[in-house]
């Protein structure tokens, strides 16, 4: 091997070449020395998330937006002046004015208010839906998981069998048996359609979340393993609290989100096909179905509704892809 | 053959400037084997992309000249590169477990290689495939060819990235961190092929490690980094005889022994590693060195010429107390 | 392998009884029974009554009917008297599934694109702006976007004809993009995901080591691995397709089998409904059967497991 050659380096100085003083070899004190460390915050898995939540301007705005929607449908109603099956005769199909700023639909019914209330049953819907998914999906997990062995086994071969049924078609099937029937118990209340458009996230859309609970356990009952073994039967309770519940949350959370704009979707679709919600109640989704038809004519009817329905869902997701990136804990490294 | 000076290389994210390298120094000449030892953090990794011209986004090169045979890596364009990159310099990665592309066969992934830096044909690429994987000690390399990567082991995997790596017979190789990720004893192996295969190329190798242990085995000269720095450079025999720096010291010190005074405990060096974003202004080590002196706190150290291979980065050799650090 | 098949076989079986038994008892949930609730003329509802033995008890009509749909008889309808539902599938399906093919066709070809772009230019304008798009694709729902679409570009700019359903290639444009619009915009969205996890995976810093030029990197090392999930998400998508064939076939006046659902569902035709779902399921059981077999293919990890 020849002699690696080397060059003078920049900066090379010979040992003792440099005079020092005696100041500068006096021992630095131990708090010398620990003042060179900046220590740099340390943030919870929860403070982190939020942070990195209010971060992400696009997802923030579609809180907000959310919550603007949420007023305008919850409390918007009170303040109108009119009701959303008042008919005012001489004011058909008139176009947006100060008196009616979304106009009048066919019967003279003011469309801001049954915007209003379109988008309450549309986020009501959403927000049902969603429920049920917590809960079904997250007790069908945690069982799944918490069991093990055969009755999990039986249990994720059930979920597969769930996964490939087309559920638009079965909610549409339930729609329409479940029409006649329902619609007499709860007549003037809640239409049918909702009700079965519960049922079916009820029976179908649960799968994914109780995939995810169930992966959740499986890690937590790991640990459990662990900490059983080095404190002989820790608490339970301690296990579910530390670990289960702070690790799951976020997952549950963000499945559920997306859940909301899908319930809503579907409703949508459900009223195009003639399936909605029935008059004089209307959702969003009835109310911009509705208007397809004389859209030529009357572009308000469908403008308005529409333009809140695709807000609505877009705020939704978007959300939740803000909650994904702030609470996911693979994405924490960055 | 490669020499680096100076050079500086930061990550500018959100939270800052992350001076990765701060005026790292390195030659190696043909044939030479340098082992680069340091934590994690210490810049390692980063100078081997550098070297390579792999370097991510929001990582640049802010300073400093690196020259490779009389090319000028960093001026160098994307294409020019990348007929370097696994022709003339090849790599060897930590984690042999994920360095494979697992939906394509071991055989595709190596004749890739050859195919790019070679003329041969494929007929050609393949023999010479099997050629090199049987030289790296990989058992019925024809089959071994038509296997994906999740069903060799993690030695298997790390022989085939070496093989990967040798294929085109690269001036320079750059081993990062290659045994880490595996079995002990599957260490051992891959060592063994290492050495062996040292002395059947000729090769010049930088071989990136935090165990002083393989070093000693296998290294000529050896650079120990720390922060960015070079902190000390030397033959093997000066950094294990002759040990200058307390960073160096102290990472001797981790060592366990298995010669002489096994009672002594293992002595870990105090303290974390210093915050790339916040850098203090004097020596990098001084928070957590056993000789900290006032003016490390505020000035940091140039590099000494102990010998003519030998340099190190510490106040310590100008001041009297020097012989402390041997005690 | 072939064990596993015949596990996914059996599978898809199951779930393909369960929705004809779904189908059946939720059928009969309506007053009256399938048949009975409308006005039909006494002669249908005697053909019927004796052709699906209607007075025989619940039971022994379920076992009858699951006997026909075993020799592949999915009923008659009612509405339109002297068709059965087969005939109805056979004549109204061709159209379907021809606009279906392409729209699963562009969604893909188009996804990928968009996808790998936005990829490629990670939080960059362009990639902003194909998140923003497939975000809005995923938001509006089909029938809105497909009524503006006509609007804007049969009425107002008249590119093309609203009533000469696809007569011509030019008139396949705009209902192929209210169709593919949801599923163009999930797949760039999921291609975009997958790439980023993939590029920064080690084996790509092995092949940047190796030399391989970029533009290789990208469509050998990064795209194999990026499609692997693609193959997951057509089954769902055969879904959306097939409902969403229901809204743009009516908006686009195309006389196709989703039109004559919604028009079945409009008039009560029960036994066409029946029939017409569990044909589009079988479709996407079969389509859900066929992908779980070919993704054991297009991915070696799973192969010996």
């Amino acid at each position: 091997m020849e002699k690696p050659e080397k060059k003078k380096f920049m900066n090379v100085a010979r040992p003792g070449s440099l005079q020092l003083t005696a100041e500068d070899v006096r021992t630095a004190t131990k708090e010398e020395k620990e003042q060179l460390f900046i220590m740099r915050e340390t943030l919870t898995y929860w403070k982190d998330a939020y942070r990195r939540f209010l971060k992400n301007k696009i997802a923030v705005a579609a809180l907000i937006t959310i919550v603007l929607v949420a007023l305008f449908a919850f409390v918007g109603p009170m303040l109108s002046p009119y009701t959303y099956d008042q008919q005012i005769r001489e004011n058909r199909y008139s176009p947006p004015s100060w008196e009616h700023p979304f106009g009048t639909d066919v019967h003279g019914r003011d469309m801001l208010v049954r915007c209003m209330v379109g988008a309450q049953i549309s986020l009501s819907i959403g927000v049902c839906c969603a429920v049920l998914v917590v809960v079904i999906g997250v007790i069908y997990g945690a069982i799944s998981g918490y069991c093990g062995g055969k009755v999990d086994y039986v249990m994720m071969r059930y979920l597969e069998v769930l996964y490939t049924i087309p559920d638009v078609l079965v909610i549409i099937l339930l729609q329409i048996s479940l029409k006649e029937p329902l619609g007499k118990i709860f007549a003037g209340t809640l239409g049918s359609s909702m009700i079965s458009i519960f049922v079916a996230f009820a029976l179908l859309y649960w799968v994914n979340m109780a995939r995810m609970v169930r992966g959740q356990v499986l890690l937590v009952k790991e640990m459990e393993y662990v900490s059983a073994a080095r404190a002989m039967g820790a608490k339970g309770s301690r296990i579910i609290f530390r670990h289960l519940i702070p690790n799951s949350i976020g997952v549950i959370l963000v499945t559920a989100m997306f859940q909301i704009p899908m319930a809503i979707f579907i409703e949508a679709f459900l009223s195009y096909i003639g399936l909605g919600v029935s008059a004089p109640l209307a959702s969003l989704g009835s109310l911009s179905s509705g208007a397809i038809g004389s859209f030529r004519s009357y572009p308000h009817l469908l403008l308005f509704p529409a333009m809140l329905i695709s807000l609505i869902i877009l705020a939704f997701n978007l959300l939740g892809d803000g909650l994904r990136d702030a609470l996911d804990p693979r994405l924490r490294s960055e | 053959m490669l020499s680096i000076n100076d050079l500086h290389f930061s990550f500018f994210t959100p939270a800052g400037e992350v001076r990765a390298l701060n005026g790292v120094s390195l030659d190696v000449a043909s044939g030479e084997v340098v082992g680069i030892v340091g934590e994690s953090g210490s810049g390692k990794s980063v100078t081997a992309s550098v070297i390579t011209g792999l370097t991510q986004a929001p990582g640049r090169v802010k300073s400093g000249e690196v020259m490779f045979n009389e090319i000028d890596i960093l001026s160098t364009g994307e294409k020019a590169m990348q007929k370097i990159r696994g022709g003339e310099i090849s790599m060897i990665f930590q984690d042999p477990m994920t360095s494979l592309n697992p939906v394509f066969t071991i055989g595709n992934q190596l004749i890739e290689a050859i195919l790019l830096h070679t003329d041969k044909n494929h007929k050609e690429a393949r023999a010479h495939a099997i050629h090199m994987m049987s030289q790296v000690g990989i058992p019925n390399p024809e089959i071994r060819m038509k296997q994906y990567s999740h069903e060799l082991s993690g030695g298997m995997r790390q022989r085939v990235m070496i093989a990967m790596a040798l294929s085109c017979e690269p001036k320079l190789l750059i081993a990062d961190e290659p045994t880490t990720a595996l079995d002990v004893t599957v260490q051992a192996q891959i060592l063994d092929l290492m050495k062996t295969l040292r002395s059947e190329t000729d090769a010049a190798v930088i071989l990136i490690t935090h165990d002083l242990g393989i070093v000693a085995d296998i290294c000529d000269t050896v650079v120990v980094m720390y922060a960015g720095t070079v902190v000390e450079r030397g033959t093997v025999d000066e950094i294990y005889d002759n040990t200058a720096h307390p960073y160096t010291r102290g990472l001797l010190d981790c060592l366990p022994r298995l010669d002489g005074d096994t009672d002594s405990p293992l002595e870990p060096i105090e303290g974390l590693p210093v915050d790339l974003l916040n850098m203090p202004p004097g020596c990098p080590f001084a928070s957590r060195c056993k000789h900290t002196m006032n003016i490390c706190l505020t000035t940091p150290s140039p590099e000494f010429e102990l010998s003519e291979s030998h340099t190190s980065r510490c106040w310590l050799h100008t001041a009297s107390r020097k012989a402390e650090v041997r005690a | 392998m072939i064990s596993f098949t015949i596990k996914r076989f059996f599978g898809a079986v199951l779930t393909l009884f369960i929705v004809c038994t779904l189908t059946f008892f939720l059928m009969n949930i309506v007053p009256g029974g399938p048949f009975l609730s409308e006005k039909t003329s006494q002669q249908t509802l005697d053909r019927m009554n004796e052709k699906y033995g209607l007075d025989l008890p619940i039971h022994e009509q379920y076992i009858n009917y699951m006997n026909r749909l075993l020799h592949g008889d999915l009923g008659i309808s009612y509405k339109r008297q002297g068709f059965t539902v087969n005939e109805i599938i056979a004549e109204k399906f061709p159209v379907s599934a021809k606009l279906g093919i392409i729209a699963v066709i562009w969604s893909i070809f188009s996804g990928v694109i968009l996808g790998t772009a936005a990829a490629m230019n990670r939080n960059k304008l362009l990639d902003r702006a194909i998140m923003f798009i497939s975000t809005i694709g995923i938001s509006v729902p089909g029938f809105i976007l497909g009524t503006l679409l006509i609007y804007l570009f049969a009425e107002m700019l008249g590119w093309v004809s609203a009533t000469d359903a696809l007569g011509s290639p030019k008139q396949y444009i705009l209902p192929v993009i209210t169709l593919s619009m949801q599923s163009m915009s999930y797949i760039a969205r999921l291609i975009r995901s997958t790439i980023l996890d993939v590029i920064d995976s080690d084996f790509i810093k092995t092949a940047k080591a190796k030399g391989v030029s970029r533009i290789r990197i990208i469509y050998k090392h990064i795209m194999r691995n990026a499609l692997i999930p693609l193959v997951t998400y057509v089954g769902p998508m055969t879904a959306f397709i097939i409902t969403g064939g229901f809204y743009v076939e009516r908006i686009f006046n195309i006389p196709g089998l989703g039109d004559y659902f919604v028009r079945s569902v409009e008039t009560r035709d029960y036994p066409l409904i029946m029939g017409l779902t569990i044909f589009l399921a079988l479709l996407v059981i079969v389509v859900n059967f066929i992908v779980d077999i070919l993704y054991r293919v297009v991915d070696p990890r799973i192969k010996l497991q």
